[in-house]
């Protein structure tokens, strides 16, 4: 599934492992989410969303390969 | 790789990935826990078959004692694992799943493949094989599905 992770990351000018912690998950979990080798689970998308302030369907692209 | 926001991207090596898919601090400190009750298991498995094996004027109550001794750190070393498990950032989790099914998958299919071998004459397979195989799976699956999310 493809998402807008980095590109929001980069944005706040946040690194992988400052967003981890916001996320309270490891930087490799961010690391795998932006690559595209992991979905999250339902809680972390929208701790996600949440933490960007925009909805799931906007980070998140299931229609897209990564 | 570093990214220009100072994170890496993906580990250079084999051994980096392994140290950077422990999780998060709580993740490493439960390992610990784990791996802690879990070399006491191994450590009072070895120290009681070797204490029962070569001493036969061991009392029943003694002999009990030292025999049921490292099923307790390995009753200890479960609930620590699914302690590990709850609480685990969810990309471990991915990793462990992994790492479990392979194992299993690993022990089972080395346990039907060698009944079969059986019937051509190899010696008969012990338990103890079988679960060696199992955590041997275990470790693998680990690290495979750690270099997959690497």
């Amino acid at each position: 599934m493809k998402n807008r992770l980095r590109v929001l990351r980069a944005e706040r000018d946040w690194t992988q492992a400052e967003l981890a912690e916001r996320l309270d998950v490891s930087r490799q979990t961010v690391n795998a989410i932006e690559t595209g080798k992991y979905d999250p689970a339902l809680p972390l998308a929208f701790r996600i969303a949440r933490l960007f302030g925009h909805s799931i369907e906007e980070i998140f692209d299931p229609e897209a390969a990564h | 790789m570093i990214d220009s926001h100072g994170g890496k991207n993906e580990p250079a090596g084999f051994w980096q990935a392994v140290k950077a898919c422990s999780g998060t601090a709580a993740d490493r400190r439960n390992q610990y826990r784990f791996v802690a009750w879990l070399s006491g298991w191994g450590v009072t498995f070895v120290g009681a078959s070797w204490l029962l094996q070569n001493n036969e004027n061991f009392g029943q109550a003694l002999a009990w004692s030292i025999a049921i001794l490292p099923n307790l750190f390995s009753v200890a070393a479960l609930i620590a694992y699914l302690k590990f498990l709850r609480e685990a950032d969810e990309l471990v989790r991915r990793i462990q799943l992994e790492g479990l099914a392979f194992g299993f998958g690993a022990g089972v299919i080395f346990a039907m493949a060698y009944f079969t071998l059986e019937h051509i004459g190899v010696p008969k397979l012990t338990g103890d094989r079988t679960i060696f195989v199992m955590m041997m799976g275990w470790v693998v699956g680990q690290l495979a599905a750690t270099w997959r999310y690497r």
